[in-house]
This record gives structure tokens, C-alpha cells and sequence, in this order.
């Protein structure tokens, strides 16, 4: 809550300081490139305040982004999801990594053998230090492992585990039933390896092997981060990184824009339109597997009944959603996965909601008996009244609009609807203080349909808030969980997304585009679609 | 109570115009503007000012003029609630201490200080984010701030009336305690009472602006100006109408209600007293 409070405040003095430079943003694509400029040129005589200049001779890269995208609580690999944010701090590292296409190369493991379907020999890379000195040993990837599960429940469902073994570098794991998706698994950061003997520091978490070591860490808010010096990959090019949150997404493009950052990871949409044709930044997209969904809870009597859930989706117009709310860098969606993933297609299966049709969403409701015999505007069965209280993150503005855009429609066609905003909403999520909430997950980040399937779908999985129960569903992933023929998984996992669609537990909205802008003093950056990584040691600056 | 010239009189009337045409905007405009301000239209999302939307549309394509006259009711009644609560609250327990006098004085300053012992915006903040989000706990925590002026300026001035003559007169004379209040000192002390709450309810404007720019005030989808300022300043750069034109209209909405009660202190008189 304070930090959206302080964002706000932030805010209002951007507000005051752009109404007074206002001659400078008038014409648009002119006045940023200028802004931009006036910007570098200043750096020299005010070092340490900009970005990409050099203090006391060191080369600093800043970037920014949103809570959702560098959020984390705490530099602990084990803790909640903070492994995925420390891997894209550059900080954490795995013994495999995804690459452009989402399949898994070798990282910390040097190689592997599949012995047998239960038993995966992984030889762990000779030389490698975690940042407090300690070598990288099997027996260090076996406790740091094992830590890892005790204090994080989503380490079972990730991959589970039979027994490890460790001798010098070789690290034998045991699964407990077949797993073809071991390697995508051990791309999960929650897999990150870090050094489990070592003093977990209450403000810079635990020694990993990354680029880049913590120096000072702030919750939610920042981290500065030095060069490890004795980077397994190859000496960081800058000598240190600060990242900042910044959630007021015109304060965010305004920092690029005056130097005070290099880079913002993952854009907002809205900002698209401020440094498109802004020749002294670059902006980069890749299509990830990240989507906004919306989860009925399934416990609350109000979408139980499927008709008031087919009537929802119906009132969502997801061309505009994708064209104007993500100004076209989103793809709209009526299935789960992206439709470039071999099991994103939606062909042949029987989908209630195939476009947007608020006519047809009133009718499903007026044969459901919904009525409104009150005449309060709000439809109303067997003396209920038809609302819905819809959560969402308070960060994000795509999904607070999706919000106010469903809240007109569904409103027109006699639903109520109340929209509250949070800014974690892991507590509201696991208390079902919600009948509608609206999600951004990435559907797919290791690469494996497994991921979702077990975190969303599986009714015994942590991640479903939904209370999602569907035997058939719960039969094919576990199958999908051992099977290893490439075909016939991807078979089960359409089957599974045509059982969910059908059951429209799930309303899945627009998978949208990995967005970064960055200073043209930037060199070695590049945008990878699964959105683990985004500090590597090739990042430069120029000059 | 005089009305002392003709150019304060022409100033209050004025004002007086200017607040009547203001309640018919927040009252009959809701009915009367030519588009839905809640209904999204994704199509014309963004267009600039112009023939088909006079002050332009915002990111889901509503009208910004006919959301700025939903929101008018809002910003102005709600206002007008926080102050009409606080002048009848405050000026119930400065008037009951003061004329009281004694513990009762005490107890209810000793109060007073506690709450005037936070810098205000932080104070209604403070309570808004305890009470959570909504119109009715923004009012409440506005309440909080504002009482506490009312409550000591109607004391201060039930103290320096107590001992007037004509008090001591009517208590001579059997006057009971209630009706010397009622009929002496609060028909003494309401001119300088009713030029504070006129002047208050400006800034009592801004502040609900500001407890719904920080996302504590109106919830959606309330057209309230502060909120939808706060949910424009993202597009500053790209469609800088949608703040600017709510901005104006704040701004429009503060200056008639300092007009009035600068004309109103000007006709009472009041303005050495306050």
C-alpha cells in the first residue's frame, strides 16, 4: 500500500514538473529525442545523478521496471518467488537456462546422462564459485536443493524428487516417477543454486554465482549490485547495476527519457507511443508465453453457475483489449497457450466464447433465469442479486483496465461488479477473497505446458485459486507428467486445454509481447522471451 | 450581518450564480451529457479534443467532458458533506466547552491538540488507509482532519461572548443555560463559523482530490476528478487532455467556492474575527 502511496506522490511531482516543462513534450517524437539528448549532454557535468555515465570511473547501468517485473521481498533463491526475480537481477543462476526457443542448454551442469526413466546424472561445472568463495560442488547443488524444498512448497510440484546423490561434481537425482521435463524443471529459478552452508544475510540473502552480487537491497523498492569479479562466464562488462521500481509508468518512461535510467524491462504498454520514433533509445519486443486470464473461484456461488461465466467472457472484447490497451504488441486469445506453442492451437475444440458478444452474454443469462425483478439495474435469481467483486494487482495497468473495461460491460448487461486492487495478491488469492480475479502469468516460462498445467489446472496444485476440479484434467496431467514422447505430449496437453476451455474455469484474455526500451548507449542486451533472465555479463555501456 | 456595499453584494451575487450554476452541472448534467461516461469505447480510445468529443476521449475511449460532469456531483457533495458534518460537530463541542467550561473545556481541547498534533493530509490519509477505500471513509477521514478548527473557533468565540452583558443580563433574568446558548451565542458566533466552512469547502475539494489521487477516495468506476488524475498522469505524454481538462475543472470548482466565501466574509463583516 505505501509504495503505491509513494508512487502516487512521485507522481504528482512529475505532474508538476512536466506541466512545467511542457514546451519541451509538445511535439511528441521531436521533444523526446531532444529531451534525450539535452539529457546525455548534461551527463558529464552532473556524473553520479545520470545513468550510463561513469562514477568515480566506474561504469553503473540502471534500469527500471514495474513491481510485477523486479518486485522482489527478500534475495533468498527459496523464498516465495524471489529465485525468478534474482534471476533476472543477474544474481541466481541454474544448471540449465532457456534459450530464444525455450529449450534448455547447459549452465552451472556442465552435461548429463539419462540413466534409466527414474535416474538423471548431472555433471556440475568444474571452477565455479558462489560469490562468498565456496566451490560449486554436487553435494553444495544437493543441499542447496534440499533447502530449497523445506522452505518452498512449490519445490515438490516443480520437480519432484526422489533422493539426490553427490560425489565430487556428479550429481545423481532420482525422480519419483518418470520426468521428461527434467531440464525445463531445472530452469525454473526456483532451482536457482546457491550455497546453502553459507549465512543466509538478513538484507542480501544468499551467495549465488552470478554476474552480479548485492551490495544493498531494498524490499519491493531497489538493489545495487556489484561485478563478481571472478564470474565463472567471463568478467561483467559494467562494474556495477542498480534496479529500481518504479510503478508509475509515466515516471518510469520520464527516467529513461531524462538518463536517470539505461533501460525499463518489461514496458508497459503505454508507454509505447512516448519512444516510438525516439531515435536515441531502442525498443525491442519478443513474443512470451505471458497472458492476462481471468479465474472464476469456483467456491463462490456467484460464477459457479457456468452460465454466468459464459456471459463474462462473452463482454470481453479482446481485439480492443490487444489493439488499444497494449497498442498491438499482444495477441488476442480464446485458448490457453499462445498458438505458436505446438499446443496452443484451438482447432476442434467446442468453444462457448469465440468473440465478443455482449447480446449473446444477456441472453445466456436471461435462459440461465437471471431477471431483474427489483428493477435496480442488477439482474437478480431466486432473490440474489448477480455480483461479482473482481481483484486484481494495483500495478498493473492492463489488468486494472481490463478491469474498468469488464466492469462497463458486464454492468450494461445487469451484472454488478466491484473492483478491488492489491498489491500482492497471494493472501487475497489463497483466502478466495475474490469471485473474479484478473491474473498476468506467464503460461509457459520453462518452456513445458507441464508448468501451467500443474501451477493453474492439476486440483491439487498450490496455484489453483480457483478450485479447479476436473478428474479427466487430473488424470492427463498426470500422464503429461510421464510421458516423453514429444507428439503425444503435446497431444495430452491440447486434450487438457480443451477439457479447461470447456469447462471455462478460465477466461483467457491476450498473451502480449516482452517489451524493453533502452538507451543506444546500451550494448549487449538482449531480450529473451521466457522473462527469467535480463542481467547477464555482456551488458555494456558505451562511452 | 449588514450587507456593508454594493460591490461586495455585487460579488457575493456573483458567486451566488456561479454556485447555482455549478449545482445544476453536478445535479441535472449527469442526465443531459451527449455520451456514456462509464462505457468504454475502445475504438475512439484516445482521440484528441475535438468536434466528435469536445474535450477529447481517455485510454478506453470515454468521453472526458461527460466524465468530468459525472464526477462533479461527486466532488461537490462530497465536499459540502465533510464540511456540514464538521460545522455541526465542531461547532457543537466548541460551543458545549466553552460555555461549559471547566473539565469539559479541558478534556475536549486536550482532544483537539491530539488531532491538530498531526500535519493534516497525513492525519486523513492515515484514517482513509485504516478505514479503507470509498467515498464515506474519505468523508469520515476529512472529518477528522477538519472538525477541530470548527470545534476551537467556536469555543474561542463562546468564551469571549460568556461573559458579555447582555449574557449576564439574560442569566439575571432566569435565562436557563440552553436557551442563553441557542438564543445569544450561537446567532453570535455563526458568522464567523459560516465564512470558515465556506472557505473550507475549497480546500476540502482539494483534499478529496488528493485522498483519490493517492487511490484512498472514490472507488471505480466514480468519475472522481482526483482518481481519474491519477490514473491520466500515465498518459502525460501521449494524451496530456485527460489530466489537464480534469485539473481545469478542479480548479473552476475551488475558485467559485473561494469566491463565495470571500464575498460571504466581505457582506458578514466577520473577517477581523477570523
Amino acid at each position: 500500500m505505501m509504495k503505491k502511496k509513494t508512487a502516487a506522490l512521485l507522481g504528482a511531482a512529475m505532474l508538476l514538473a512536466a506541466i512545467s516543462g511542457c514546451g519541451n513534450g509538445a511535439g511528441s517524437s521531436a521533444a523526446g529525442s531532444g529531451g534525450s539528448s539535452a539529457a546525455e549532454s548534461g551527463a558529464g557535468s552532473v556524473a553520479g545523478e545520470t545513468a550510463g555515465g561513469e562514477t568515480d570511473g566506474k561504469k553503473i547501468f540502471t534500469a527500471g521496471a514495474t513491481t510485477g517485473f523486479f518486485g522482489a521481498e527478500s534475495l533468498d533463491v527459496a523464498y516465495n518467488w524471489d529465485g525468478w526475480i534474482m534471476s533476472i537481477y543477474g544474481i541466481s543462476e541454474n544448471l540449465f537456462r532457456l534459450d530464444e526457443n525455450y529449450v534448455p542448454q547447459p549452465w552451472l551442469a556442465e552435461s548429463y546422462e539419462n540413466v534409466d526413466d527414474l535416474t538423471w546424472k548431472f555433471q556440475i561445472r568444474e571452477g565455479v564459485t558462489f560469490s562468498d568463495g565456496n566451490p560449486v560442488t554436487a553435494e553444495a547443488v544437493k543441499k542447496c536443493f534440499e533447502r530449497t524444498y523445506e522452505q518452498n512448497e512449490r519445490g515438490a510440484s516443480t520437480l519432484p524428487i526422489k533422493s539426490m546423490e553427490a560425489e565430487g561434481q556428479t550429481l545423481t537425482i532420482v525422480t519419483e516417477a518418470p520426468n521428461p521435463t527434467i531440464l525445463n524443471d531445472l530452469c525454473d529459478p526456483l532451482m536457482g543454486v546457491y550455497d546453502a552452508d553459507g549465512e543466509v544475510d538478513p538484507e542480501l540473502g544468499v551467495s549465488c554465482t552470478g554476474p552480479f552480487i548485492a551490495t544493498a537491497f531494498t524490499a519491493m523498492t531497489e538493489v545495487e549490485m556489484v561485478k563478481n569479479e571472478n564470474y565463472w562466464g567471463g568478467e561483467p562488462k559494467v562494474d556495477g547495476v542498480n534496479l529500481k521500481i518504479i510503478d508509475d509508468e509515466e515516471a518510469l518512461n520520464m527516467a529513461l527519457q531524462n538518463g536517470e535510467i539505461d533501460l525499463i524491462a518489461q514496458l508497459p504498454a503505454s508507454g509505447v507511443p512516448v519512444f516510438a520514433g525516439n531515435d536515441s533509445v531502442t525498443m525491442e519486443s519478443k513474443t512470451s508465453t505471458r497472458a492476462n486470464l481471468l479465474a472464476y473461484n469456483m467456491e463462490h456461488a456467484a460464477v459457479q453457475d457456468q452460465a454466468v461465466r459464459d456471459a463474462i467472457g462473452k463482454c470481453i472484447d479482446r481485439d480492443a483489449f490487444a489493439e488499444v490497451v497494449y497498442n498491438g504488441y499482444a495477441t488476442p486469445s480464446y485458448g490457453v497457450y499462445p498458438e505458436s506453442l505446438p499446443y496452443g492451437k484451438t482447432d476442434g475444440m467446442d468453444l462457448t466464447v469465440t468473440g465478443y458478444d455482449p447480446e449473446g452474454a444477456a441472453k445466456f443469462l436471461a435462459d440461465a433465469g437471471y431477471q431483474d425483478t427489483d428493477n435496480d439495474g442488477i439482474l437478480d435469481r431466486d432473490g440474489t442479486e448477480l455480483e461479482v467483486k473482481m481483484l486484481t494487482y494495483s500495478y498493473n495497468n492492463q489488468c486494472i483496465q481490463l478491469a474498468d473495461m469488464l466492469q462497463a460491460e458486464l454492468q450494461g448487461i445487469g451484472i454488478g461488479v466491484s473492483i478491488e486492487t492489491q498489491d500482492v495478491l497471494d493472501e487475497p488469492l489463497e483466502k478466495g477473497e475474490f469471485d473474479v480475479a484478473i491474473l498476468n502469468y506467464a503460461m509457459a516460462p520453462t518452456g513445458s505446458a507441464q508448468y501451467l498445467v500443474s501451477m493453474l489446472f492439476d486440483s491439487s496444485s498450490s496455484g489453483n485459486y480457483a478450485h479447479y476440479k476436473n478428474d479427466t484434467v487430473d488424470e492427463l496431467s498426470e500422464k503429461l507428467k510421464t510421458t516423453f514422447d514429444e507428439n503425444e505430449r503435446n497431444k495430452i496437453a491440447t486434450d487438457i486445454c480443451g477439457q479447461v476451455l470447456a469447462d471455462r474455469v478460465y477466461d483467457f484474455v491476450a498473451h502480449q509481447q516482452l517489451i524493453c526500451v533502452y538507451s543506444n548507449k546500451v550494448t549487449g542486451f538482449t531480450v529473451n522471451p521466457s522473462e527469467y533472465y535480463l542481467i547477464t555479463n555482456e551488458i555494456g555501456l558505451e562511452g | 450581518m449588514r450587507i456593508q456595499t454594493r460591490h461586495t453584494k455585487r460579488w457575493l451575487a456573483v458567486s451566488l450564480v456561479l454556485l447555482a450554476g455549478l449545482f445544476a452541472v453536478a445535479l441535472a448534467g449527469p442526465y443531459l451529457v451527449p455520451h456514456q461516461p462509464f462505457k468504454p469505447d475502445m475504438r475512439q480510445a484516445f482521440s484528441p479534443p475535438g468536434a466528435g468529443h469536445i474535450l477529447g476521449t481517455d485510454n478506453l475511449g470515454r468521453c472526458v467532458f461527460c466524465r468530468i460532469v459525472a464526477g462533479c456531483g461527486t466532488s461537490v457533495f462530497s465536499a459540502l458533506a465533510v464540511v456540514t458534518i464538521v460545522f455541526v460537530f465542531g461547532t457543537g463541542m466548541g460551543v458545549t466547552a466553552g460555555f461549559l467550561g471547566g473539565a469539559v473545556d479541558r478534556v475536549v481541547m486536550k482532544i483537539t491538540l491530539v488531532f491538530q498534533a498531526f500535519p493534516s493530509f497525513i492525519l486523513a490519509v492515515a484514517v482513509a488507509g485504516i478505514l479503507g477505500n470509498g467515498l464515506a471513509n474519505s468523508v469520515l477521514s476529512l472529518c477528522a482532519v477538519y472538525w477541530t478548527t470548527y470545534c476551537r473557533l467556536a469555543r474561542s468565540l463562546t468564551v469571549s461572548l460568556r461573559d458579555m452583558p447582555y449574557i449576564r443580563a439574560a442569566r439575571v433574568c432566569g435565562a436557563g443555560k440552553l436557551p442563553i446558548l441557542v438564543k445569544y451565542v450561537l446567532p453570535n458566533a455563526a458568522p464567523a463559523l459560516f465564512v470558515t466552512a465556506a472557505l473550507d469547502v475549497g480546500s476540502v475539494v482539494l483534499s478529496m482530490a488528493g485522498l483519490s489521487f493517492l487511490g484512498l477516495g472514490a472507488i471505480r468506476p466514480t468519475a472522481e476528478w482526483g482518481a481519474v488524475m491519477s490514473e491520466a498522469k500515465d498518459y502525460l505524454q501521449t494524451a496530456p487532455w485527460i489530466i489537464l481538462f480534469n485539473g481545469a475543472a478542479l480548479f473552476i470548482v475551488v475558485t467559485v467556492f473561494n469566491l463565495l466565501g470571500d464575498s460571504l466574509r466581505d457582506a458578514l463583516d466577520a473577517g477581523g474575527e477570523i
